[in-house]
């Protein structure tokens, strides 16, 4: 919910002083000047593929399903053009899933659940090549820039993901059926960073000259290191769908 | 049998020319020349429409002929003929032969009957150039007369305005016999050739002339526009050039845009006058009436158009100040001229971009040069009278006297 307002509310902030900006720019269906940025921000659904047998062994000892993993997301980019179809994005997003889980197999002496916190927070921050399918606008002479109303598009990036996946409450010391509190998480600081990839497909349906909506799919793939709390995993896997909704303002 | 055949084909004949006057006359759609009947004078960018004529210098009287597409435009100076020229806008190519030129002309009238579009080439002296001009009525009951020359590689436009002058005490009898009679009607005329006008005119009227005198009559009519979207790809695929296009997107967005006519400085052949209060400079043209090229007759624009710097960074732009070749689409020449239309980039108001200094104080550094953004012409303007337009001074030199806005300065506190 916290990421749904937070949208809401980066929206509203792009919208009211674009409102404004609109009288100074736009006319009567076109841009005074072909946009040369583009500015979004969107919202939707993270799926975690969740596919790396960390996963595998929290999801079969906790109560935990893989798609516990997804969350909503929270994204925006800055977008340049370079020609009429090719765009120069620069990327980031934000999904975090927080859920409660006990063990699946066992409860302390009390019989009361041994509890603990899952956290997967993801990060990704990309460059990526943008090709609209269509032309995204028509310019006539030097002072009107007509939108395209709909333009497909697809694209690729490359770049970077802050991540991190921790588990805070209680556990059970298999050696000695112990229940102990602790903090596991990815490394002692916190956070790390892995490199990824990503892939998208999506439509932008331009309602004003200034505004569109934008529905975007992709897919990311990257895989990071587990810190010493997650000792002999195979690297976590952060790739995962998504699927979002966008408003998206030329400048 | 003889008789009644006779009867018949009479009758018949009768018939048929009635219905081919009825059918000519249902032809007509607009007021063709009616609209330009009368006597004109000069006029200043924003000079109202409905001031006195003055009393003294030269007016072009424009009457009709037996053809409704033709007329016939009198220059009368201090009660003489100076010349008489017949434009016929059938459409049919006429050869002129003045001043050691010679060439060809051709006047159409637009759809709707409203505009002339006339074209021209000729040679002067070995020199060729080509005119396409434009001949409408402003919403102000204006004679707007703009023409763009092309000679050798340059380009240039020159726009003339003309207000009614009424019928002028010691005017030609033979004029003002006609003139009184057809009053009534070309004030009705021409205001059914000053109405607004739609995309099909604009469309038109850059397939008939040149984008650049287009572009310069879009402005000089301040008509105000509403283009949507729509309405700039219906244009843009009709073939309309974007630098009319331009012109009709910053006319239907006058709280962003202005539509200005930028100063020229050295126009020697000028008078300019200075409204001091609007930066506006008109310049006044000493010139007698050419017959090949009526418009240089009185008030022309000397004065660029060019995109102002400020805004949306849009930079410097401009069409370019194309130098004027000195040849009309007629053969006396014209005197002045103006670059195409421009669009000035309002955003409230202008501002130049400056920086405070240690040790030196404010400077500016860039942009803000005064009297390069002029305002839009407002009707309240009154020019000094144009004593050098009746000067009969020679057609080469005009008047050279002139007045410059001085330069806004601080002095020390008293």
């Amino acid at each position: 919910m916290n990421v749904a307002r937070s949208f809401l509310a980066i929206a509203l902030a792009m919208a009211i002083p674009a409102g404004a900006l609109s009288a100074q720019v736009a006319g009567n269906g076109y841009l005074f000047h072909t946009p040369s940025v583009t500015v979004s921000v969107r919202g939707g659904y993270s799926a975690a593929t969740a596919g790396s047998d960390v996963f595998d062994d929290v999801t079969r000892q906790l109560t935990l399903n893989k798609r516990d993993f997804g969350s909503l997301t929270l994204g925006g980019d800055v977008g340049f053009r370079i020609t009429s179809k090719l765009e120069l994005t620069l990327d980031a997003g934000y999904s975090r899933s927080s859920h409660k889980s006990e063990f699946r197999n066992f409860v302390d002496n009390n019989d009361l659940p041994i509890e603990q916190t899952t956290t997967f927070e993801r990060i990704p921050l990309t460059a990526n090549l943008k090709l609209h399918l269509a032309p995204t606008g028509r310019s006539i002479g030097r002072l009107a820039w007509i939108p395209s109303r709909f333009v497909p598009y697809v694209g690729g990036g490359v770049g970077v993901m802050s991540y991190r996946f921790r588990q805070q409450g209680d556990f059970v010391d298999f050696n000695t059926n112990a229940v102990f509190t602790s903090n596991l998480d990815t490394q002692e600081d916190g956070r790390d960073w892995a490199f990824v990839q990503q892939a998208m497909a999506g439509v932008e349906y331009n309602f004003s000259p200034m505004f569109g909506l934008t529905l975007d799919a992709r897919y990311l793939h990257g895989r990071g290191n587990l810190g010493t709390a997650f000792t002999g995993y195979d690297r976590i896997d952060l790739s995962g769908a998504s699927a979002s909704v966008g408003l998206s303002m030329r400048l | 049998m003889n008789v009644t055949m006779k009867r018949c084909v009479a009758a018949f004949g009768i018939l048929a020319a009635t219905a081919a006057a009825a059918g000519a006359q249902q032809a007509r759609v607009g007021p063709k020349w009616q609209g330009w009947v009368g006597c004109w004078t000069a006029s200043a960018p924003g000079e109202s429409a409905f001031i006195s004529a003055p009393s003294s210098g030269p007016i072009v009287c424009i009457t009709p002929s037996a053809s409704d597409d033709a007329a016939d435009f009198t220059t009368v100076d201090s009660g003489k003929v100076v010349s008489t020229q017949r434009i016929d806008a059938s459409g049919a190519e006429v050869p002129v032969d003045a001043k050691g030129c010679k060439g060809v002309q051709r006047a159409t009238w637009s759809a709707d009957e409203r505009r002339i579009y006339l074209h021209s080439a000729s040679t002067c002296d070995a020199v060729k150039s080509t005119t396409s001009a434009i001949l409408a009525i402003s919403a102000s009951g204006e004679w707007l007369d703009i023409h763009a020359v092309k000679s050798y590689d340059s380009d240039n436009v020159r726009v003339a305005r003309y207000r009614d002058a009424g019928i002028p005490a010691g005017l030609p009898p033979e004029i003002a016999s006609v003139l009184r009679e057809r009053s009534a009607s070309s004030e009705a005329a021409r205001m059914a050739a000053g109405a607004d006008i739609g995309t099909a005119a604009v469309i038109e009227a850059s397939r008939a002339v040149d984008s650049l005198a287009v572009a310069a009559w879009l402005m000089e009519r301040e008509q105000h526009f509403n283009v949507d979207a729509k309405a700039l790809v219906q244009l843009a695929e009709a073939g309309v050039p974007g630098a009319v296009t331009d012109v009709l997107v910053a006319a239907s967005n006058p709280g962003v845009f202005q539509l200005a006519r930028a100063s020229q400085q050295n126009d020697r052949s000028t008078t300019i006058y200075t409204d001091a209060g609007q930066r506006r400079r008109v310049s006044a043209m000493g010139v007698p009436y050419d017959p090949w090229s009526w418009g240089s007759l009185g008030y022309g624009y000397p004065l660029g158009y060019g995109f102002s710097s400020l805004g949306y960074g849009y930079g410097t732009l401009g069409y370019g100040r194309y130098g004027y070749g000195g040849y009309g689409y007629g053969y006396g020449g014209y005197y002045g001229g103006y670059m195409p239309p421009i669009i000035v980039v309002t955003n409230g108001q202008a501002q130049s971009r400056g920086q405070m200094v240690k040790g030196r104080g404010y400077t500016q550094t860039q942009g803000g040069s005064t009297g390069t953004a002029s305002e839009r012409p407002r009707s309240t303007y009154t020019p000094p009278p144009p004593s050098s337009a009746s000067s009969g001074s020679s057609s080469s030199s005009g008047s050279s006297s002139s007045s410059s806005e001085s330069p806004r300065t601080a002095k020390p506190r008293p």
